[in-house]
């Protein structure tokens, strides 16, 4: 019970302490605890099964000790009362003695008595007539003449031969012994009586080992006779419950394992001895051990500090090197490499992290490749998806854009300065397509194909694509200022934009692929930006983006075109520039041209004539020029009356 | 000396002319018979002649015999016929005396001239033991196997006999009486008990016997 209630304390203990460790920030620190803990938690365990079993063991084997110490003991007594007995016979054969005796002078027969016992060195002597009757008794004297008292011990004697036995004798206990006096059949009895006191059993304990003590007890008091054990131990004794059985009993500073030996049953002088092994001698050895497990303990504990700070340090370290490595590749430096080495898991961890660093690398190189070779916004979108081949049909606005007379310097200029010139040009328009949130889909010479509306669905991708060209346009006026100075001819770039269906997606074989567009609304795009130079303008763009784009843009129709191989004709814009920048001239041009275009259409050429004249000759305009030219053309044709188209068929 | 042992002869003859055999049974209270017990006439008898003399041997350290009985006055001798010496003692009341460490037959013998038991004993050899049953009656008979005494007694007179043996129980042993008109064929018994034989007589292992105290 009260070991259990130990325990309990102790996990209570255990309990507390966990919680109060808990705020370990440092693993370090909560590696060593618990396993140190743990060691102690086992320690303290094998401690006490240790005590448990030790003590167990040792109250077992004084159990068994005593109980061969008792046999022992009592062998000693029976030798020790034979010993006496063969004693006793040999003075009882004394031949002067019997002599004597048979004198029947009775102060000669006590004094020989008195010589008799003390050569026996017995304590006390009786003779005892055949009768029973007591003829001497030297320690009581005047016993003399009365029955003896131990008439059993006579019939013992009588029929043995020799009777022996332990008994209170006036409050001391002796061993009494009782021969026959043969001369040479019986004539009397000698009875010698041998005191028990301590020297005695002084010279048993040098034989067994143990503590030995004689009591009696009357009426339920236990008075001590003779004892090993020192004066104040005795008396603590004589107030101790027995039992027989081995009993435990202490002092103040002794515990004593005993064992109770009955030696006389005869409730009216019960005797008994009792031996005794003191408790914490027979511990000694479990003391002994319990230091030298307490100095294993010590030491398995200084290791497993050492052994923890080992392990913590030999975790921490790399969890450190890997922290600060996922921190740089965080920042973006996949060239960070961390050094750890080693074939375990944490090895492993290393070189797996190494790894995935370069192939971090490795991927923001592709990533970079990527934009460059194609649009940043598809890089982005291939780089976000799995690379499938096939497309599906948006509404996009195409845009084609052309150098014109490009072809023509090309042959004056050096290869090098050609593509320098080239890719001058090149960088500054796909510039203006990305600021334009464009798809730069491809070069082609001089040639630019972007589209917006895809892989990004945007609402306003008309107009993105109408900014775009304007951009590109004022972006050239700056280039163009370069190549000036350079004594280069001026170069103009023509651009159609049309809006529509289209397929778009990733077009091409598995290993080499494009994201690009094909449609309908894709080739009108690229005749328009050839239209241009019929119409002499430089931004084309088809009804469908016009739609769009005339609440942003300002625009004049141009004309009714019929792409080939289709039925449906297209009308064309020309974009000048947004509303809020538009010229009066051009405000002007757009007004009179719709007049004009109207009359044309109406086939009043006097008026149309008029108009488109009035408006070649002031704003040097390239499509009243066209006009009319047509004009005259069909006059010249006047009498088909088929001349008037108004459709004009677009060609190549 | 002569005359003496003519005149002894013929008071045998003279005695026994007159005598005639009483066969008395002497059991134990469960009448199995006793051997060895001692049956004799208790009653006072004027002396008719000197009683004779007894020899008591000592041979293979043993009294030869173990009981014997004398009439009071006898002169009992003690011939030593052991290679060795031996020391006869007795303190018994009824003598007490002792022939210390003596070879051959003693030069004069021991008389016992009061009636009672002698318990003989040797101080060399502590197994020695015999017995002289002293009586004051020439008329004394040891029985045999079947406790059959015979006793020798002359016609016409009263009798007042008893018996005795070591292991008696009761010191006053029993009494019979035998008068004048007895049928000589009657069955006349004495019926005693004894001690158990528990203080067995044990002789050293040398000699392949078992009697006498060690």
């Amino acid at each position: 019970m009260r070991g259990q209630s130990v325990y309990q304390r102790n996990w209570v203990w255990i309990l507390a302490t966990v919680k109060l460790f808990r705020p370990f920030k440092r693993f370090r620190s909560r590696l060593s605890f618990y396993i140190i803990g743990l060691l102690l938690l086992i320690l303290a365990g094998v401690f006490t099964v240790v005590n448990h079993v030790f003590r167990q063991n040792t109250e077992e084997s004084i159990h068994r000790e005593l109980l061969v110490t008792e046999r022992v003991f009592l062998r000693l007594l029976s030798e020790r009362s034979q010993q006496l007995s063969q004693q006793a016979t040999a003075l009882a054969s004394d031949y002067a003695f019997k002599r004597v005796i048979g004198s029947r002078d009775q102060a000669t027969i006590t004094s020989a008595l008195s010589n008799l016992s003390s050569r026996a060195q017995a304590n006390s002597a009786f003779l005892v007539s055949l009768d029973n009757i007591v003829q001497i008794d030297t320690l009581n004297p005047q016993n003399t003449g009365q029955d003896f008292f131990a008439p059993e011990l006579l019939e013992q004697a009588e029929t043995e031969g020799m009777a022996s036995r332990l008994m209170l004798m006036g409050q001391m206990p002796y061993q009494l012994v009782i021969v026959p006096i043969l001369a040479p059949e019986p004539i009397a009895w000698l009875c010698l009586g041998f005191q028990i006191d301590t020297p005695v059993l002084a010279q048993l304990k040098q034989l067994t080992q143990v503590e030995i003590s004689v009591l009696s007890e009357k009426n339920q008091v236990w008075h001590v006779h003779a004892s090993t054990l020192s004066a104040l131990t005795q008396q603590k004794l004589s107030l101790s419950p027995s039992q027989t059985d081995g009993f435990f009993w202490h002092t103040d500073q002794e515990t004593y394992l005993s064992r109770m030996i009955v030696l006389e049953p005869k409730a009216s002088s019960k005797l008994i001895a009792l031996i005794e092994r003191p408790w914490a001698k027979a511990l000694e050895n479990f003391y002994n051990l319990q230091v030298l497990l307490l100095v294993i303990a010590l030491f398995s504990v200084g290791l497993a500090s050492l052994a923890a700070a080992w392990l913590a340090k030999s975790v921490s370290k790399p969890v450190q090197i890997l922290a600060t490595g996922v921190q740089a590749i965080g920042k973006g430096d996949y060239r960070h490499q961390v050094a750890i080495s080693g074939d375990d898991e944490i090895g492993q961890l290393g070189l797996a992290f190494n790894s995935m660093g370069t192939q971090l690398l490795e991927k923001e190189k592709i990533r970079n490749l990527l934009g460059k070779v194609v649009s940043p916004v598809v890089a982005q979108e291939l780089l976000n998806h799995d690379v499938v081949l096939g497309g599906e049909t948006r509404e996009i606005s195409a845009l084609f854009s052309d150098l014109a007379g490009f072809t023509s310097i090309s042959e004056q200029m050096s290869p090098q300065d050609l593509v320098a010139l080239l890719n001058d040009y090149l960088t500054h328009m796909s510039s203006e397509i990305s600021q334009q949130a464009g798809v730069l889909d491809k070069f082609i010479g001089d040639a630019i194909v972007a589209f917006w509306g895809a892989p990004v669905t945007a609402a306003d991708h008309a107009q993105q694509a109408v900014a775009c060209a304007l951009a590109m346009q004022r972006s050239l006026q700056v280039l163009r200022k370069n190549w000036q100075q350079r004594g280069l001819p001026m170069l103009t770039m023509r651009i159609g934009i049309n809006t529509g269906q289209a397929v778009v997606g990733n077009i091409g074989s598995i290993d080499r692929l494009d994201y690009t567009m094909i449609g309908d609304a894709v080739n009108l795009a690229a005749r328009l930006e050839g239209a241009n130079k019929y119409y002499g303008s430089e931004i084309l763009i088809s009804e469908y983006t016009y739609r769009h784009v005339k609440e942003v843009f300002a625009c004049r129709e141009l004309d009714n075109v019929r792409v080939q191989g289709k039925q449906h004709p297209v009308a064309i814009y020309e974009v000048f520039a947004e509303h809020s920048q538009i010229s009066l001239a051009q405000q002007q041009l757009c007004v009179v041209f719709a007049e004009a275009l109207t009359a044309f259409r109406q086939q009043q050429f006097e008026l149309a004539k008029g108009l488109f004249g009035k408006l070649a000759e002031q704003h040097n305009d390239a499509a009243s020029a066209l006009y009319l030219q047509r004009i005259a053309t069909m006059a010249t044709a006047a009498d088909t009356g088929t001349a008037f188209k108004a459709v004009y068929d677009l060609v190549k | 000396m002569q005359i003496k042992i003519i005149a002894f002869v013929l008071a045998f003859v003279f005695s026994h002319a007159e005598a005639s055999i009483w066969r008395i049974k002497v059991t134990d209270t469960e009448g199995e018979p006793i051997y060895q017990a001692a049956v004799y006439v208790k009653s006072p008898l004027p002396s008719l002649s000197k009683p004779k003399a007894v020899t008591i041997n000592q041979m293979d350290k043993e009294f030869i015999n173990h009981i014997t009985i004398v009439r009071t006055g006898s002169a009992v001798i003690f011939p030593n016929h052991d290679n060795i010496r031996h020391h006869v003692y007795s303190f018994s009341e009824a003598k007490n005396f002792e022939l210390p460490l003596y070879a051959g037959i003693p030069a004069k013998p021991v008389v016992f001239d009061k009636a009672g038991v002698v318990n003989l004993g040797c101080n060399i050899h502590d197994w020695m033991s015999a017995y002289i049953l002293v009586v004051d009656s020439p008329f004394f008979a040891l029985t045999d196997k079947q406790g059959i005494a015979e006793l020798n007694l002359p016609d016409g007179a009263n009798y007042v006999l008893t018996a005795w043996h070591p292991q008696l129980k009761n010191l006053a042993p029993e009494s019979l009486n035998i008068t004048a008109n007895t049928d000589h064929g009657s069955d006349l018994g004495l019926s005693m008990s004894l001690k158990r034989n528990a203080r067995a007589i044990r002789l050293p292992t040398e000699l392949g016997l078992d009697i006498g105290y060690r």
